[in-house]
C-alpha cells in the first residue's frame, strides 16, 4: 500500500514538474517576443518621426505646417534619444502629439498639393507606410504583453516565481491613428 | 525578404483561403520577394507550381460545419520541420493557425517573426476558447495577427483577446479587365448573372428566382445566368414555368469562365442571406465593370460603401431586389456610374495594395533581423515528434 502512495506521489511531483517546466519555457519565449516587438515599435515610431521630420523640412509645405509638424517630430525624436526602447507616459504624450499635428496638418487638399509635385507620390507613399508601421507595431507588441501577463497572473506562475526577476511588463497606450488623407496610400 | 506562406487546406481543390494564399503568393513575388507555399496536395495530378512544397496527402474531416481536406499527426510535423529548416525564411506566414491543420503545426514548431491570417468569421467558439494548452502555446507565438474582414477580425478578439490589423482579401484586378464575353453575349434583352452553390440556402438563389416573375414582367426576355455545383432541377422545381425558361445553368465554371460571364451580364446579383464575412466575388465583379445588386448584409455594405459602389437591397426581400434590377436595368446612365464607382472601389482592394500593406506587416516584424527557425524548447510532445534525421 505505501508503495502505490510513493509512485502516486512521485507521479503527481512529476506532472508538476513537467507543467512548471513547460511553463517557464513559455514564459521565456513571451518575453523574448516582447523585447523584439518592443524593438520593433521603437524603431517603427523613430522612423514615423523622421518621416514627419523629412516631409517638414522638404519645402513642400507652407512655414505653419512646417513648423508645427517639425516641432512635433522633434519632440518625438527627443524622447525616444532620452527613453531608448521605452515608452513611459511623456514619451507617449510626444507620440500621440505627433499623430495629432498629423491628423489636423495632413488634409485631404493639403495630400492632393503634395501628390501633384514631383516625387510627391513617392513621399507621401513612404510617410503613409511609417506612420501604418508604427501603429500596427504598437499593436503587435500589446499583443505580446497581454499574452505575457495572462500567463504571469496564474497563481502557479506567481508561486514558483516562475517569471524569475523579469519586471512585469506593460502596454503602450498612446493615439497612432493613421490619417485619413493618409490611409491605402 | 524569403517568405515562407502556410496554406491550410487542400491546394488541389477551389476554396476561399487556397485562392487566397495562391495570390497573395503570386503578389509578393511580383514585389520581389521569394515564395516557398507549403499545402496539403491530394491530388497527385495536379500541376503544382513552381513555389508550392508537398505538405502530404490531406485527409478529409470534419471542421467547422463542413468537410475539409488537411493534414496532421506526427509526420506532417516532421514535414512542417523540415520545410521550416530547408527554407530558412525571414518570415513565416501562417493561415488560419487555429484549425486542425498545417498552419497550427507550423506556429509550433517554429519560432522568430511569425504572421497569422484569420479567415473565419464562424469558427465555433468551444473549440477556440478551449484550453488547448499547445494550441494556446503556439497561438503565443505569432508576432502579427491580420483579420481579412472586420467578422474575422470580431471572432479572433472574442475568442483570443488582444487585437489584429484589418487586411483585407484582394482581387487581381488585372484578371478580370477586358474580358470576352461568353458566346452568343452580350443579348439584346437584360442578361443577370449569379453565382455560388445553387442548393446552398444562404447563397440565396431562392430569393433572386422569387423576384424574377417581377423582373419579367419589365423586362421580357430577360436572362438568368446561374453558375455553381448543385440539383439544377431541385432548384427551379418551385418555379413558375416562365421563370425556369429564363434560367440557364452553366454548373461549375472555371476561373477564366466566370470572368467571360461577368463580363456577359448586365447587371451581377449576390441574393445571400447571410454567413458571408467578406464578399470577395463581389469584388470580382466591380472589377470586371459589371454593375452590382447586392443585399443588405454588413460585410456586403462594407465592401460596396453602404451602395455607392453597388446597389443594395433589403436581405431576403424579393420584392425589393425586383424593384432594385428592375430600376437599373432601365437606367443605363446609371448602371455606367456603378461600372465606374465599382471599378474605382475593386481597385483599392487590388492584390498590388493588400500586398504592400502585408509587406509592411513583414517589415515590422522582422525589425531585429532575426530569422525563422525550428523551435521545441518547452514543448514535450514536440521533442518526442522530432524526425529522426535532426536527432
Amino acid at each position: 500500500m505505501d508503495v502505490v502512495w510513493v509512485l502516486l506521489i512521485v507521479a503527481v511531483i512529476a506532472v508538476i514538474v513537467l507543467y512548471l517546466s513547460q511553463t517557464a519555457a513559455r514564459l521565456d519565449r513571451l518575453h523574448h517576443r516582447i523585447d523584439t516587438s518592443r524593438s520593433a515599435l521603437q524603431g517603427q515610431f523613430t522612423d514615423r518621426a523622421n518621416e514627419v521630420l523629412a516631409l517638414a523640412s522638404s519645402g513642400r509645405l507652407d512655414p505653419a505646417t512646417t513648423v508645427l509638424l517639425a516641432d512635433a517630430a522633434d519632440s518625438a525624436l527627443d524622447q525616444a534619444r532620452a527613453k531608448g526602447a521605452d515608452f513611459p507616459p511623456p514619451r507617449c504624450a510626444a507620440e500621440s502629439s505627433l499623430t495629432r499635428a498629423l491628423e489636423v496638418s495632413m488634409v485631404a487638399d493639403l495630400v492632393a498639393e503634395i501628390a501633384a509635385q514631383p516625387d510627391g507620390e513617392a513621399t507621401l507613399a513612404s510617410l503613409a507606410a511609417a506612420v501604418q508601421k508604427a501603429a500596427w507595431s504598437r499593436r503587435f507588441h500589446n499583443d505580446a504583453v497581454r499574452s505575457c501577463l495572462a500567463v504571469r497572473r496564474q497563481r502557479l506562475v506567481r508561486l514558483f516565481r516562475l517569471a524569475g526577476s523579469a519586471p512585469l511588463p506593460h502596454t503602450v497606450e498612446l493615439d497612432d491613428e493613421v490619417p485619413s488623407a493618409l490611409r491605402s496610400r | 525578404m524569403k517568405v515562407g506562406i502556410v496554406c491550410p487546406y487542400d491546394w488541389t481543390s477551389p476554396g476561399g483561403v487556397k485562392a487566397h494564399v495562391h495570390d497573395q503568393a503570386l503578389a509578393l513575388q511580383r514585389l520581389g520577394h521569394q515564395v516557398s507555399v507549403l499545402a496539403p496536395i491530394d491530388d497527385d495530378d495536379y500541376p503544382l507550381e513552381p513555389f508550392v512544397v508537398d505538405g502530404g496527402k490531406p485527409v478529409s474531416v470534419p471542421y467547422n460545419g463542413s468537410v475539409a481536406k488537411v493534414n496532421f499527426g506526427p509526420v506532417s510535423a516532421a514535414r512542417v520541420r523540415r520545410w521550416i529548416k530547408e527554407g530558412d525564411f525571414d518570415v513565416l506566414h501562417v493561415h488560419e493557425p487555429a484549425s486542425p491543420t498545417l498552419s497550427v503545426l507550423a506556429c509550433w514548431a517554429a519560432r522568430g517573426p511569425i504572421v497569422a491570417t484569420w479567415h473565419s468569421s464562424q469558427t465555433r467558439s468551444r473549440a477556440l476558447t478551449a484550453a488547448y494548452y499547445l494550441v494556446q502555446t503556439a497561438m503565443e507565438k505569432i508576432s502579427a495577427r491580420i483579420a481579412v474582414s472586420e467578422a474575422a477580425r470580431q471572432t479572433l478578439v472574442k475568442h483570443l483577446g488582444g487585437d489584429a490589423v484589418l487586411i483585407p482579401n484582394g482581387v487581381t484586378c488585372a484578371d478580370f479587365e477586358d474580358a470576352v464575353p461568353l458566346n452568343g453575349y452580350p443579348r439584346s434583352e437584360p442578361t443577370l448573372f449569379f453565382i455560388g452553390r445553387i442548393d446552398e440556402p444562404r447563397k440565396g438563389l431562392q430569393v433572386l428566382l422569387e423576384a424574377m416573375p417581377m423582373i419579367l414582367a419589365a423586362f421580357p426576355g430577360t436572362q438568368l445566368l446561374v453558375a455553381g455545383p448543385g440539383d439544377q432541377k431541385e432548384a427551379v422545381e418551385h418555379a413558375p414555368a416562365a421563370v425556369r425558361d429564363s434560367v440557364r445553368f452553366l454548373g461549375l465554371v472555371s476561373d477564366a469562365d466566370k470572368v467571360r460571364a461577368f463580363a456577359s451580364a448586365d447587371l451581377y446579383i449576390a441574393p445571400n442571406t447571410g454567413g458571408e464575412s467578406f464578399g470577395i466575388v463581389l469584388l470580382e465583379a466591380m472589377a470586371a465593370g459589371t454593375p452590382v445588386v447586392a443585399s443588405d448584409l454588413e460585410a456586403f455594405a462594407r465592401v460596396l460603401e453602404d451602395g455607392r459602389a453597388g446597389a443594395m437591397f433589403r436581405s431576403e426581400d424579393a420584392a425589393d431586389l425586383a424593384s432594385t434590377v428592375i430600376g437599373l436595368l432601365g437606367d443605363a446612365p446609371a448602371r455606367r456610374a456603378l461600372t465606374e464607382s465599382g471599378l474605382a472601389r475593386a481597385r483599392q482592394f487590388d492584390w498590388g495594395v493588400v500586398a504592400r500593406e502585408i509587406e509592411q506587416v513583414y517589415e515590422s516584424v522582422t525589425a531585429s533581423g532575426e530569422r525563422v527557425e525550428n523551435d521545441m524548447r518547452g514543448q514535450f510532445v514536440g521533442r518526442l515528434a522530432r524526425p529522426r534525421d535532426e536527432a
